[in-house]
């Protein structure tokens, strides 16, 4: 036998405070009798224990005492070992995702559908432990290790679904993995609405089903290669079993554009709005028609334009250098500091009090980094392939014919070097963020190469974190949704116009609804699009297949157990109706004395 | 309660007549010798012819013979007074069957008795002094009387036994068989009560009436021992050891009463509620020459 709260054993100590009362209670015995001169002054009796033993005993206390231990023993929900009825652990993964908002037929969302099943679940397969995941592309652990069917289910009505995305297979395993792992479950059931093309063996997959849905499986924006007006491209998908048909309408902030379409049964549609003349950045698709998931039938979308990149240039100007600059972004030429998101320093000096993002290039830092004498060098090596500023160039096709032999500060990090020197490097301390280029441009074969625009393109992304290329992709619910390259971040804004919190890095953040974000920083204000995943549109969408080699099996060796508790309630009930009755009687006794 | 006695005992009981030491004078003709010469055809003795006398009675044949007139005198039989004196204070509750509802079927056994032998019975019960009584009557319709006055006792007050007895001295003129029927559970007042009787000429039975728990009390440790007539109260442990020394001291309550009654001749009967009526009167007060 075992206990699933073994610390409620404790409030058995409590038999001590009752017995601790028993003995502060009154215990004289009332007798009546004809005449007190018979007894007054008699010889006390000192000898008799085993009649003060007889008196603690008395029945009605260890009625009393025994009802106590086994309300104590009931509490802690006793189990006994045995070969049916209760499982040792459970997993209940419901799919938490958009798409669970659908409505049925039944009024109700698939999602409360999917809580029913799990209630079925629960009846059906009781367990010493049960957790249940609310399973998107965020899982959260809905319950952990309980015990408590009333609990979960309680747990279950108090949970909504999400607008997240479908999680992935990687997702759901590693949600398991923090209750102790697919295999140390006895049954573990997913209840999803979509259609995994795999799962594990050992997971029990129920399939929620109903309501019928059309969306806009995608909507982009791009600007037009002449450079005037923009084009907003749409999918539309027809979830249903027949023809609809279908008014779209694609809005700019300034104008919008309607269209009717019909769309085949159990297809897609796509199309593309043009606005000519639009200078708007936030689009927006609407779809005027009545299914069972309206929130797919909005999408937004944030035309991104490109910041200039600040540059305070300090030292002789180089035409290759700057041309690399401005292949990355747009690039205005600034001259005080503290206006500057990047300073070069082109064989220069700069004061050891200047802060900011640095790219050294053949100069120095007073009492930091110095360059030293000139020496000949061959071949490049990296020191440090794997980082960032190197993604995209082929280090072995760098040549440098020359280079100086630098002194730089320890916490410098050495990217590339030739002949033991270094060539490129990068440091951080409190007031800078320094990338360093030994040698002269002139003195190396980069000013003829693809390398050098790819090099100021890291560093530019390295430094001042900007954006390089417009990015097209939507932001999901759910998803992380990159803050960077906008400047210093002041405040971010919901849909509703409240303000989100934001992680300490500051770098980005998971939106929790569909819609248009604003955020602000000392640049201005820029409008951020998040959608609900479009996977969550289709119903037939199956999570990602994993491999099984990869996949852990569920353990055989089940292990049950029979719930005592209701047994020791009854027997309890049953005690303490003796113990009054045992009360009753003995009151009724009384008077056959004292009349 | 029911105090009704059964057919064959009252059968049992019609063969049964009190008996006395003495000669108690009854008013009524009865079945007892009486202290006065009467009219039974039962010689008794001669005396002196006086001015008033019958002169029916004179005996003519010693007249004749000694010249002297005496006058022939004879028993007289009468009837016996007999007075149920019954303690009814608080302390008589006491018992299963309680004191109070054997004292009261004992009383109807010995008041049936003594109405079939044409005696007079008369009931009185006694706590705190003498309480409403019914005066000793002869002849079966008495009877009536005596079951209802026995059948609504109730127990309670405390004992005054002295005062009780002179309230029925006061009350009855007649000298008697008195028979007490109590638990005698009082410190005091029983040896004075009982002279008084003595001193008017009565015939006195004791019947000391207890409850078996009384007599062998069990323990049962730390007990509030409540005097039910006074309402004060002493806590004991009710172990062996002073259940002993409870029983020396009711021995030596027993014995002093007893010693006393003996001194008095008045026989003293002490009777536990659990012992059957029959056994008492059949087995206890006939052995004891109360009965016959």
């Amino acid at each position: 036998m075992t206990f699933t709260s073994p610390m409620v054993l404790l409030f058995g100590l409590s038999i001590f405070l009752v017995m601790f009362l028993a003995l502060l209670r009154p215990r004289l015995e009332r007798r009546s009798v004809a005449a007190l001169f018979l007894w007054e002054g008699l010889t006390q009796d000192t000898r008799s224990k085993r009649i003060h033993f007889k008196q603690l005993l008395d029945p009605i206390l260890l009625l009393q005492l025994l009802s106590i231990l086994l309300l104590v023993a009931a509490m802690a929900s006793p189990l006994l070992s045995s070969t049916r009825q209760r499982l040792s652990s459970l997993a209940i993964v419901i799919d938490a995702s958009a798409s669970m908002q659908t409505m049925t037929a039944d009024g109700a969302s698939r999602y409360d559908l999917a809580v029913e099943e799990a209630k079925d679940v629960l009846e059906e397969s009781p367990a010493l432990k049960t957790s249940v995941i609310r399973f998107s592309s965020l899982p959260n652990m809905l319950v952990q290790q309980e015990s408590r069917r009333a609990a979960v289910s309680r747990a279950l009505d108090a949970s909504s679904p999400t607008w997240n995305a479908s999680g992935s297979l990687d997702g759901m395993l590693n949600a398991l993995s923090a209750v102790g792992g697919l295999s140390s479950f006895d049954r573990v059931v997913f209840i999803t609405d979509g259609t995994p093309s795999a799962l594990p063996e050992g997971i029990e997959l129920l399939t929620i089903e109903g309501g019928e849905n059309l969306s806009i499986a995608a909507f982009t924006v791009r600007e037009n290669p002449s450079g005037e007006g923009t084009t907003a491209f749409a999918e539309i998908a027809n979830g249903t079993d027949e023809y609809r048909e279908i008014a779209l309408r694609v809005d700019d902030g300034f104008s919008s554009t309607s269209i009717s379409l019909s769309v085949e049964p159990e297809a897609t549609q796509q199309l593309a709005v043009p606005f000519p003349t639009s200078r708007g950045t936030v689009f927006t698709a609407q779809l005027d028609v009545a299914d069972d998931l309206p929130q797919d039938n909005t999408r937004y979308f944030a035309l991104d334009r490109a910041l200039d990149l600040r540059v305070r240039w300090i030292g002789p100007p180089n035409r290759y250098l700057s041309a690399a600059l401005g292949a990355v972004t747009a690039v205005t030429i600034v001259a005080a500091s503290d206006e500057a998101d990047l300073t070069v320093v082109h064989q220069a000096m700069l004061p050891a009090s200047y802060d900011g993002s640095i790219l050294l290039v053949n100069s120095e830092i007073q009492g930091v980094a110095s360059l030293g004498d000139d020496q000949d060098r061959g071949s490049v090596r990296a020191v440090a392939s794997a980082d960032p500023l190197l993604e995209g160039l082929q280090p072995s096709d760098i040549r440098v014919f020359s280079s100086p032999t630098p002194q730089l500060p320890e916490e410098a990090t050495v990217i590339l070097e030739a002949d033991g020197a270094p060539i490129l490097a990068a440091w951080t301390s409190e007031t800078q963020d320094v990338v360093f280029l030994a040698p002269k441009l002139e003195t190396t074969n980069l000013p003829l190469s693809v390398d050098l625009p790819l090099l100021a393109r890291n560093i530019v992304s390295r430094v001042v974190r900007l954006p390089a290329p417009l990015d097209y992709r939507w932001s999901h619910v759910g998803e992380a949704v990159s803050l960077t390259g906008r400047g210093l971040i002041s405040r971010l804004e919901n849909p509703d116009g409240e303000a989100v919190s934001l992680p300490e890095s500051g770098q980005y953040f998971f939106p929790a609804t569909p819609g248009i974000y604003e955020l602000t920083t000392e640049r201005g204000t820029f409008p951020l699009a998040v959608n609900v995943a479009p996977s969550e549109s289709d119903t037939s969408a199956s999570i990602e297949a994993a491999e099984p080699s990869a996949l852990p099996t569920a353990t055989t060796n089940r292990r049950y157990w029979v719930d005592l508790w209701p047994i020791l309630a009854i027997v309890t009930l049953v005690l303490l109706l003796t113990e009054v009755l045992a009360r009753h009687r003995a009151s009724i006794r009384l008077p056959r004395w004292s009349a | 309660m029911d105090y009704l006695l059964d057919e064959r005992f009252l059968q049992r009981l019609s063969r049964l007549q009190f008996m006395t030491r003495g000669r108690l004078g009854g008013r009524l003709s009865g079945l007892h010798v009486s202290p006065r010469a009467g009219m039974s055809v039962e010689f008794a003795d001669y005396r002196e012819y006086h001015p008033g006398d019958d002169i029916r009675y004179v005996d003519w044949n010693i007249y004749g013979r000694l010249e002297r007139l005496l006058v022939k005198s004879f028993i007289h039989e009468s009837d016996l007074p007999i007075y149920l004196l019954i303690d009814v204070s608080a302390s008589m509750q006491l018992g299963a069957p309680s004191k109070i509802q054997y004292v009261a079927q004992l009383a109807l056994a010995l008041a049936h008795l003594g109405l079939h032998s044409m005696d007079r019975v008369g009931v009185f019960p006694f706590a705190h002094r003498l309480l409403a009584s019914i005066p000793a009557q002869q002849g079966a319709s008495h009877i009536r009387r005596v079951y209802n006055t026995l059948s609504n006792l109730d127990a309670h007050d405390e004992t005054a036994f002295e005062q009780s007895i002179m309230g029925f001295l006061s009350l009855t003129r007649e000298t008697g068989l008195t028979l007490i029927l109590s638990d005698l559970m009082f410190p005091t007042g029983l040896e004075e009560g009982i002279a008084r009787l003595l001193y008017r000429g009565d015939e006195v039975v004791v019947l000391r009436i207890l409850a078996p728990e009384e007599l062998d009390p069990k323990p049962s440790g730390t007990t509030q021992i409540v005097d039910v007539e006074t309402g004060r109260f002493t806590n004991l442990n009710l172990g062996n050891t002073t259940l002993a020394s409870y029983r020396a001291r009711f021995e030596k309550h027993q014995s002093r009463i007893q010693t006393f009654l003996e001194e008095q001749r008045v026989p003293l009967f002490t009777i536990p509620t659990e012992r059957p009526l029959e056994a008492v009167i059949f087995e206890n007060l006939r052995e004891g020459g109360i009965v016959r």
